[in-house]
Parts: C-alpha cells; sequence; structure tokens
C-alpha cells in the first residue's frame, strides 16, 4: 500500500469509546416459573449472551443488565458488555413483584445514560425487555411503573418489549405495555428463539444509521403467537 | 488556481457485505479565482433510493451556488461577503435539494423518505467559509493559530444512529448556518463516516493528528488530481477500511496565494 499522503505521514485516528447498546432485562422467576420454564429461559439468556459474542462489533456494544422478580426485586447483574458474563442461573421462588422490577429497570437505564454522558460515549437508544407468566403482586406499584415505561417509550427514551409466558395474565400486560408495542405471547417455552431474535434485532440496530423508529425488527413468528 | 482541491467517497465495509450502494457522494466547484465550492450528502441507511438522493441534493445545492457566486465578484475573498451575508448566500438551497429530491421521487413513483439524505454545502474564500448544514456532516479548518475547528458541527439526535435529513419535517428548523471569518489555509469536510476516527467523541473537537498530515499534504501540493488520487487511495486502504463501517467521504482544500505556487 502506497503511502496516501506522501511524506507528511499517515492520519492519526482518535481513540473514541465504542458506541453503547444498553439492554435490560426484566424476568419473572417467581414460584410459578419453577421447573421447564425456568430452565428454558436460563438457556435462553444464555444463548443470547453467545449470539452476541459471536458478533464482534455487537460485543463490543451491548451493555446487558439483568433484574430478576421471584419474592424480591433482584439485580442480577448491573450493565456490563457480554464478554464477561456467566450467563446467570436465576432460581424461581416467592411472588411477582413486577412493579418494583420496572422502577429498577428505568432507574437503572437513566444511570447508564448518565454514566455514558459523562465519559463522552454515543449510545443506542435502549432495549427493556419485561418476561413474565403471570400477573404483578406487588399491589398498585406496577401501576405508576407501567405509566413511567409507557411515557419513556412514547417520548423515545427506550423501546419497550413484554411478553407473556404461558398463564401470564394477557389483559393487564396490555396496559403494561406500551401503545406502540402490544405484548406478545410466547409459542410454548421458547426462549431460544425469543432470545435468537433478540440478539438479531439489537445487532441490526447497533450497526445502523437511520431514524430508530424506522429500523426493520426481523419478524417475531418463530417464537410469537400470532394473532394474540 | 489558488484552491487546490479534491472529493472522493468510498463504499463502507458493512455496505458492501450487504450488497448495498455507496450512499455518500461529495463533488465540488471552483466558480471563481479564489472561491471554492463543495457539497457532501449522507443517504440514510435505510432507504431504499437514498443513494440518488445524495447525489440530487449535492447536485441541486451546487448548481445553485455556483451560478450566485460566478456572478458577484465584489466579495473580495469571502463568499458571504462578511459575517452578516452567509443566510442570504445559502437561501433556497434545502428548497432546491428538497425539489430535486421530490422530482426523483416522483419520477420513480416512490415516497420522498426512501430518497432521505444529509447535506452539508460549504464556500470558502480566502478570507471567510461560509456553511450551511442538515444532518450529522462536519466541515473543519485551521485557524490563522494553526488550531483546527470544526466551522459546521454534526446535528446529532440523543442515540448514535440517529440524525435530520433533508427530508425530515424539522429539517428547516434543525438546518444550520455558520460562517467564519479569516483566512482558511486549509478545510477538511466529511460524512457521518470518518467522524469516529477523527472528531473527539466528549470534546466535540478535531483530533488534530487526524487533520495535520492532511493539511501538510495540502500545502505542498497544487495539483487536484494527485489531491484525488491521494485521498482515493486514503478511503481505500486497509487500515481506514478496518476502522469504519459506514460510507466514507473526504473532501480536502489547500489555499495558496497566488504567485507561490
Amino acid at each position: 500500500m502506497t503511502l496516501a499522503f506522501g511524506d507528511g505521514g499517515l492520519p492519526e485516528f482518535v481513540d473514541n469509546p465504542e458506541n453503547r447498546c444498553p439492554v435490560v432485562l426484566l424476568l419473572d422467576a417467581s414460584a410459578s416459573m419453577r421447573g421447564a420454564a425456568i430452565e428454558e429461559l436460563n438457556a435462553g439468556v444464555a444463548a443470547f449472551r453467545e449470539q452476541i459474542l459471536a458478533d464482534e462489533t455487537a460485543s463490543l456494544r451491548v451493555e446487558l443488565c439483568v433484574i430478576a422478580f421471584g419474592g424480591e426485586v433482584r439485580l442480577v447483574r448491573d450493565f456490563a458488555t457480554v464478554d464477561d458474563l456467566i450467563a446467570p442461573q436465576l432460581d424461581a421462588y416467592g411472588k411477582t413483584p413486577m412493579g418494583g422490577a420496572l422502577d429498577l429497570g428505568l432507574k437503572m437505564l437513566d444511570a447508564r445514560k448518565r454514566v455514558y454522558r459523562r465519559a463522552g460515549v454515543h449510545y443506542y437508544r435502549p432495549w427493556m425487555f419485561l418476561i413474565t407468566d403471570g400477573a404483578p403482586t406487588d399491589g398498585i406499584a406496577w401501576q405508576q411503573a407501567a405509566m413511567d415505561a409507557q411515557a419513556a417509550d412514547l417520548m423515545g427514551r427506550l423501546s419497550f418489549f413484554t411478553v407473556g409466558v404461558r398463564d401470564a395474565d394477557m389483559s393487564i400486560l396490555s396496559e403494561i405495555a406500551s401503545p406502540n408495542r402490544p405484548p406478545l405471547m410466547l409459542q410454548g417455552l421458547k426462549f431460544r428463539d425469543l432470545f435468537q431474535w433478540l440478539s438479531a434485532s439489537v445487532r441490526r440496530v447497533s450497526v445502523s444509521r437511520v431514524d430508530a423508529e424506522r429500523v426493520a425488527l426481523p419478524p417475531v413468528d418463530g417464537w410469537a403467537m400470532v394473532g394474540v | 488556481m489558488a484552491w487546490t482541491a479534491a472529493v472522493d467517497s468510498s463504499q463502507g465495509p458493512r455496505h458492501r457485505a450487504l450488497g448495498a450502494p455507496c450512499q455518500d457522494f461529495g463533488r465540488l466547484a471552483k466558480p471563481s479565482n479564489d472561491v471554492l465550492v463543495g457539497a457532501l450528502a449522507d443517504g440514510a441507511g435505510g432507504a431504499a433510493f437514498s443513494h440518488l438522493g445524495a447525489q440530487a441534493a449535492v447536485s441541486a445545492a451546487l448548481d445553485l451556488l455556483e451560478a450566485r457566486l460566478a456572478e458577484d465578484s465584489g466579495l473580495r475573498g469571502d463568499p458571504a461577503g462578511g459575517p452578516g451575508g452567509a443566510d442570504a448566500l445559502f437561501d433556497g438551497v434545502l428548497d432546491a435539494a428538497r425539489e430535486a429530491l421530490a422530482r426523483q421521487a416522483e419520477s420513480v413513483g416512490q415516497p420522498v423518505d426512501a430518497f432521505a439524505t444529509t447535506l452539508l454545502v460549504f464556500a470558502a474564500g480566502p478570507r471567510g467559509v461560509a456553511a450551511f448544514q442538515v444532518g450529522d456532516g462536519w466541515l473543519v479548518g485551521r485557524t490563522a493559530e494553526g488550531v483546527y475547528r470544526l466551522l459546521s458541527r454534526p446535528q446529532r439526535g440523543e442515540y448514535a444512529n440517529e440524525t435530520v435529513f433533508v427530508t425530515s419535517p424539522d429539517a428547516e428548523d434543525a438546518a444550520t448556518v455558520t460562517h467564519s471569518t479569516g483566512p482558511a489555509g486549509f478545510l477538511c469536510a466529511s460524512t457521518d463516516g470518518l467522524t469516529a476516527v477523527s472528531i473527539e467523541n466528549r470534546a466535540e473537537a478535531p483530533h488534530a493528528p487526524f487533520f495535520q498530515p492532511l493539511d501538510r499534504f495540502m500545502a505542498e501540493t497544487a495539483d487536484d488530481a494527485e489531491a484525488h488520487h491521494a485521498i482515493r487511495s486514503f478511503l481505500r486502504s486497509e487500515r481506514l477500511q478496518a476502522r469504519v463501517e459506514d460510507d466514507v467521504t473526504l473532501l480536502l482544500g489547500g489555499w495558496r496565494p497566488l504567485g507561490r505556487a
């Protein structure tokens, strides 16, 4: 390769931090998830991590935060790229404090954005993904938290997805979901397909440069029930 | 000729992998002895015909400016004729670009959004530089003190992948017109593709070691073809291609007073 700019030397590249794409998983780990459901959910999260790791750019950009709700709200892991993550193994127990989990998810995201801004890190629109097989048991806390999450989605502060599993209360989930994005019902326990879709979608967003509203996401028919 | 200048674009690695066309486009002109005008556009990634939109917007903007500057010789080295003249200089540029996109959209029966593109236009003389921008391109110049400064800043949304396009409803409000007075010995303009390797994120300021070699090169050559060749091989170099994702465009201009070259 010839020196492009003669004797003047080559332009030296600035070492900017990598752009980040924050993803929050709010996972139901209540008693009703015991058995095959929690095992498949754990396997799905592990598969998500593998798929992100297999993509060089995505593995530098996607930051995953995992919050479980079962008995209490548990911060399983704070935001970090997935390379250092040993896929979490969630235990299922207790009730379903979904409102508290939503609230924590929103707070974690706001805090993360502040960290990015201070560090001069550019970032993509965050994703928040709620997966449940039940209904909130923490009183009316979920109503305020759901309103906050919907407002955040409508204002473009994040993209908020809700997924119901098996006996999930879909009418309450419809009230929690953003009007932009009605809740989806998982086919059986196809968590692995769901997380494969999520990793493909996140990868698509984290390499594109268009209005995020116009990024075409892959079809959901591999894991979501159609017409629910 | 007192300005040495050239521009070129190259398809980004990701577009090549996807089989998408190069959606960047740039052109320049020298409507009179001491004036350089340039226009760069970056077609939106998700828009099917944005490569045509980029070409149409650039041509419309450049034609308008070229005609406007060819007839006026009383500007004394500043195409805007001073800080107050920049708005008038770029008056109608956005409309001209939009009309060009609308004509194209109509001719192929597609929505105008399919031609979405950014647009950066500048006019430079030895005593002043004026720029018009919609989107996330940028123009860097060297001040009299030898400092590299953003003469037109990229317009960014909150998110890394979002910006404004000529076709956006808020393009008119988002459009910026800037002017800087003083000698412009060196100019460098680009679309978003080179931002990550040349502009420091945190300070949003030019990374001097990126621009110095380009500046030195432009100070030593008076040959547009040689400059074009250098830009072309730089944009296609493995070293650069390993560091960028999107299409890249680079325009360089070097001013040398008549008689010295």
